[in-house]
């Protein structure tokens, strides 16, 4: 399976990501409605961090839904059946990363679903500061840097 | 009959301070396109709205915050936000344009433009969410910093993504040169505009929006979005200028003899190294950081890792402000530069104007028209950084001879005297960017002609110059001027920033397409454009009721007299005669009669012909 990596230390915070993400989804001119979100913090400490579902391989949420509305499918991702849910927010609650957005013009939650395969939000990052790889290789730029400085001057 | 179907949200809170009441007035279509929106609403709502030689920091003056039909859509950078008044600095038409987040948020909070008008008698900021205004109480904020209030207000509200605008105490204190700032690092810097909002007492202003925001055909903007974005994607100066930002031109500018240095009198600056974007990166950057929906990013935070002010943080510094302190003060570190962005952010002082002021304020020192005594023991010498900072903290606050120089460089240097009107480097009241002019004849008529006073943005025409002459009075730079003067402003109109116009090459035709599927009206480029003239026109109506003349069209005395010492066009100065033709020629291009004056065919033919009743009589 392949799932999101994100790089906070390369986001620049332009917030491309939540837009073109309800753009897809609900074809509307409304970050609000994206479940993808960027905090840009400041002073302390001094970054953009963006915050979107992590289909975690025991996804708290899924364990809580009383409805059984949210699953974890067969290709690792975390998805919601819209027919089954009540829009109680336990999920929120649940999730570690409080990445599952609400919104007062639905009745359902909005999370990630990596757009059937395809992000839109990685499509479009300017700084490449989300990526869709296989867990495989999830953080591997990042890696790359510490085994460089681990091998220290040539 | 014009009907739009998006891209405006069709809604303006008009907000009377002295009543604390609140209306919101539906917009007229015909109005909202005319001036398309921006510093354009700015323009035809001051002229429609404020009487001439109404006092800028006055009840009757308004301060006119207002976003264009493109802000906050699927567009890159389109994150721009226009403040528009009568300008305490110049007396004449002022705006300032910033960009970060602020506009999509008011937009999604249901309106396209705010109206501030009267003036509270205690200090308040506004909360605007989702479709509602409300005045509220800021005495706790009142007498803190810009960024310190910010802050506070995030944590107040319990939400760390409202966006917020607040003016620090230079906005309070009434300084000339006072900015607004959006998102603790963007900033309506220019013309005073943090003045307006202190003088009617708003400390801030607060926005939370849910609201979409109309556009009239998704999938014709998406589709154009991707395109833009598939171009900015594969430029080759993208890396440089997310890297970077603007700090690159620093290295230009020294090169290209232009970086003004020692309030001016030189535009070369040695120690260049010390302040520039290599050493920036080097030292201080920790994140990029782009207004909405920019993939250029030319922001930066960047933090002072040693030294007296270590752990302080900006969003910044940019050219502009690493020109006006870090050469034209000669200042040597990065950090001090990055020290004295703080300080102007958080006191809420235009980095432009307040870098021009200190270094005018040094020369005067060094030249023995203020002294030690004056200063209250600060030694304000070119390069001494701690004398900088205090400094800047006794002009905020107005204390001492601080009180004397909040008033920009014009007022200072006509109650100084002695000669130090010919170094007080300014037009019409504002005090000139970052760009030497003295071997830069189109540069230089950009200045003198601009329509808020000496500001580069309106016509950066420098590059005109170094490609067809550092020497040339040519028509050809006129003409350049003239159109940079409409086409770069267009995007205060529009709602976008222009630099991925300008440098990552989105063309001006895919704009209006841009505009026709968020608006869904049919436009051209050449439409567009005529606005964006017509606007020109109307901000320079504006001014001449309030009284401005040709006269003013005009450069500093250091520009004519003293030769550039060094560098790449070491000996040159300007030819008054010759630059007196080109400011003829200019105004007779523009369709301006010999006083600078807007011919009444000329407004006529830009549909602005209540405009000629009114500035010629009837």
């Amino acid at each position: 399976m392949k799932d999101l990596s994100i790089y906070v230390e390369k986001c620049c915070g332009c917030r491309i990501c939540e837009l073109i993400c309800a753009y897809q989804h609900f074809q509307q001119n409304n970050p609000k409605k994206a479940a993808i979100r960027v905090f840009p913090l400041f002073p302390n400490p001094a970054a953009n961090v963006p915050v979107v579902c992590r289909h975690c391989a025991i996804p708290r949420c899924v364990e809580q839904c009383p409805e059984d509305a949210l699953y974890k499918a067969q290709d690792g991702r975390v998805l919601l059946d819209a027919k089954k849910c009540t829009g109680c927010r336990v999920c929120l609650d649940a999730c570690p990363f409080t990445a599952i957005y609400f919104h007062s013009d639905m009745l359902i939650p909005i999370i990630c679903d990596l757009c059937d395969g395809d992000p839109v939000c990685v499509k479009w990052c300017p700084t490449k500061a989300l990526r869709f790889t296989p867990l495989s290789v999830i953080g591997q730029e990042r890696r790359v840097r510490t085994a460089t400085a681990m091998a220290g001057e040539p | 009959m014009v009907r739009f179907k998006g891209g405006y949200v069709g809604k303006i809170a008009r907000v009377n301070l002295t009543k604390k009441k609140v209306k919101t007035e539906k917009i007229e279509p015909s109005f909202a396109v005319k001036y398309i929106g921006g510093r354009g609403w700015g323009a035809r709502l001051i002229w429609d709205e404020i009487p001439a030689h109404t006092d800028p920091l006055g009840p009757k003056n308004k301060l006119i915050i207002a976003t264009g039909p493109l802000s906050g859509l699927l567009i890159p950078g389109a994150g721009k936000t226009s403040f528009a008044a009568i300008s305490p600095a110049t007396g004449y038409y002022g705006d300032s344009n910033v960009g970060g987040m602020f506009c999509t948020e008011l937009k999604q909070a249901g309106f396209d433009a705010l109206i501030l008008e009267g003036k509270s008698d205690k200090p308040v900021y506004l909360w605007v969410e989702d479709g509602e205004v409300e005045t509220r109480n800021a005495e706790d904020y009142w007498g803190t910093g810009s960024l310190d209030t910010e802050n506070s207000l995030k944590k107040d509200l319990g939400d760390e993504l409202i966006r917020v605008a607040s003016i620090g105490q230079a906005g309070e204190k009434l300084v000339n040169f006072a900015c607004v700032t959006c998102d603790y690092g963007r900033q309506a810097g220019r013309t005073g505009m943090g003045a307006v909002m202190g003088s009617k007492k708003i400390k801030a202003i607060a926005v939370r929006g849910s609201f979409d925001i109309p556009v009239a055909d998704h999938k014709a903007m998406r589709k154009l979005f991707e395109e833009s974005m598939r171009k900015t994607l594969k430029h080759p100066v993208l890396k440089i200028w997310q890297k970077q930002g603007t700090m690159q031109f620093i290295d230009w500018a020294h090169e290209n003899a232009c970086l003004p240095t020692r309030n001016f009198s030189s535009a070369t600056y040695e120690g260049y190294r010390g302040i520039n974007a290599d050493i920036m990166e080097k030292n201080a950057k920790v994140a990029d950081r782009a207004c909405f929906a920019c993939p250029i990013c030319c922001g930066h935070f960047t933090i002072i890792k040693e030294g007296p002010h270590k752990g302080v943080g900006v969003e910044g510094p940019e050219y502009e402000t690493a020109s006006m302190f870090g050469s034209n003060c000669m200042l040597t570190t990065i950090e001090d530069v990055i020290y004295a962005n703080y300080l102007c952010d958080n006191l809420g002082l235009d980095t432009i104007s307040a870098g021009n002021i200190v270094a005018f304020a040094m020369e005067c020192y060094e030249h023995g028209i203020i002294t030690k005594e004056d200063l209250n023991g600060i030694e304000l010498k070119f390069g001494n950084a701690q004398a900088m900072f205090d400094f800047l903290e006794i002009i905020a606050k107005r204390e001492g001879i601080g009180n004397l120089f909040a008033e920009g460089v014009k007022k200072a240097s006509e109650k100084l005297g002695k000669g130090s009107e010919k170094f007080a480097m300014q037009v019409k009241g504002l005090e000139i960017s970052g760009y030497d002019v003295r071997a830069a004849q189109a540069m230089g008529l950009s200045y003198a002609t601009a329509d808020i006073g000496a500001h580069h943005n309106r016509s950066w025409a420098i590059g005109k110059d170094i490609e067809i002459g550092r020497e040339s009075y040519d028509e050809e730079k006129v003409k350049t001027v003239i159109y940079l003067q409409h086409s770069r402003p267009l995007f205060d109109l529009l709602g976008t920033c222009r630099f991925q116009w300008l440098e990552t090459e989105i063309t001006l035709d895919t704009y209006a397409q841009f505009y026709m599927a968020a608006t869904g009206i049919k436009t051209t480029v050449e439409d567009l454009l005529r606005a964006s003239e017509r606007v020109y026109n109307l901000t320079r109506a504006i001014s001449i009721c309030e009284g401005l003349t040709s006269k003013e069209d005009w450069l500093p005395e250091r520009s004519f007299a003293d030769p550039v010492p060094e560098g790449a066009v070491k000996g040159a100065t300007l030819d008054k005669s010759k630059f007196k033709k080109m400011v003829k020629t200019y105004y007779k291009l523009r369709g301006w009669n010999e006083k600078g004056v807007p011919t009444p065919d000329k407004l006529e033919e830009l549909a602005l012909k209540d405009v000629a009743e009114r500035l010629h009589g009837s």
